[in-house]
């Protein structure tokens, strides 16, 4: 796998939800541009933790990206489970665009590995 | 309205889908899926947006069958803003105000679907949330030591810190071994 690649599809991700977050704002919707800030940060997430990995363990970057990747987000799982039972509806939305952003990363870097 | 729920429904109303919602309310009374589909965003975002203006008291939910239905409050959008401005805002009302946002905030900050997050470090703080932990408590009524642990328990792991807090900031007494609210 080359690293470039992964890094271009963050950075390339990065720019799409920066102008989602533009077109929010700029249409007079400041919340769920706000909502989707979140998202945003995922990609930077999936950024530091893949240099850690592929540093740490330059050979097995393959399965040490998506487990310690996992390790952080899965949790998030629950956390949008736990706002659907309490209503919490600003806390579903976020958590919702953060799953969303791990999908895609997930997804992508598999497709890369292959 | 005071200038808390002027400001409160000014800042609600200052966003295209919601005032999107708002107009859709306008032709008749809708669900959330309903207005998810004509405005073409997620039900998510529709609620989160509907709980905004039922806050603000711009709309109005009731229940019918399996539905929660929502419908504009008329009676807020007919006062008009010259209304609005020529109330008088009283000292005592805005402080009263002030306070009751800070509260607000603290309490958002630190408890999590009733849940105590962290014991505030800072005294003020803590005092508005042992202020609220102590509504758990019925006035006049004794209490075992046991009984007060259990109800802390419900909200932090840490019951001894939280009762004796509780006891020297005298919103607990304890008169051997029994607890009472002050």
């Amino acid at each position: 796998m080359n690293n470039n690649d992964f890094y271009g599809f963050l950075e390339g991700r990065k720019k799409s939800v920066t102008s989602d977050i533009e077109a929010l704002s700029a249409d007079g919707r400041t919340d769920e541009a706000n909502i989707l800030k979140a998202k945003f940060n995922v990609y930077d997430i999936a950024k530091s933790v893949f240099d850690t990995t592929a540093k740490q363990s330059p050979d097995s970057v393959a399965t040490a990206f998506p487990a310690l990747f996992s390790r952080i987000t899965g949790p998030w799982n629950t956390s949008l489970e736990t706002a659907k039972t309490h209503g919490d509806d600003r806390k579903v939305l976020i958590e919702e665009a953060k799953l969303a952003a791990v999908a895609e990363i997930t997804a992508r870097f598999a497709k890369l590995v292959r | 309205m005071t200038d808390l729920q002027a400001i409160n429904l000014f800042k609600c109303l200052a966003d295209k889908s919601r005032i999107q919602i708002l107009k859709s309310l306008m032709v008749e009374d809708m669900y959330v899926e309903r207005l998810a589909e004509r405005l073409n965003l997620t039900p998510a975002t529709i609620s989160f947006h509907l709980k905004k203006l039922v806050d603000a008291g711009a709309v109005t939910l009731r229940k019918e069958q399996y539905y929660t239905v929502y419908a504009i409050k008329g009676d807020i959008f007919n006062v008009s803003i010259l209304d609005i401005l020529r109330e008088q805002s009283e000292d005592k009302s805005i402080q009263d105000e002030r306070d009751e946002a800070y509260r607000k905030k603290v309490l958002d900050a630190f408890f999590e679907y009733g849940k105590l997050k962290s014991i505030p470090a800072q005294r003020k703080k803590e005092l508005i949330v042992l202020e609220e932990i102590a509504k758990s408590f019925e006035p006049g009524r004794d209490y075992t030591e046991r009984e007060v642990n259990i109800i802390i328990a419900d909200f932090h792991d840490d019951f001894c810190t939280i009762r004796r807090d509780m006891i020297s900031e005298h919103i607990l007494e304890r008169d051997k071994g029994t607890y009472r609210k002050v």
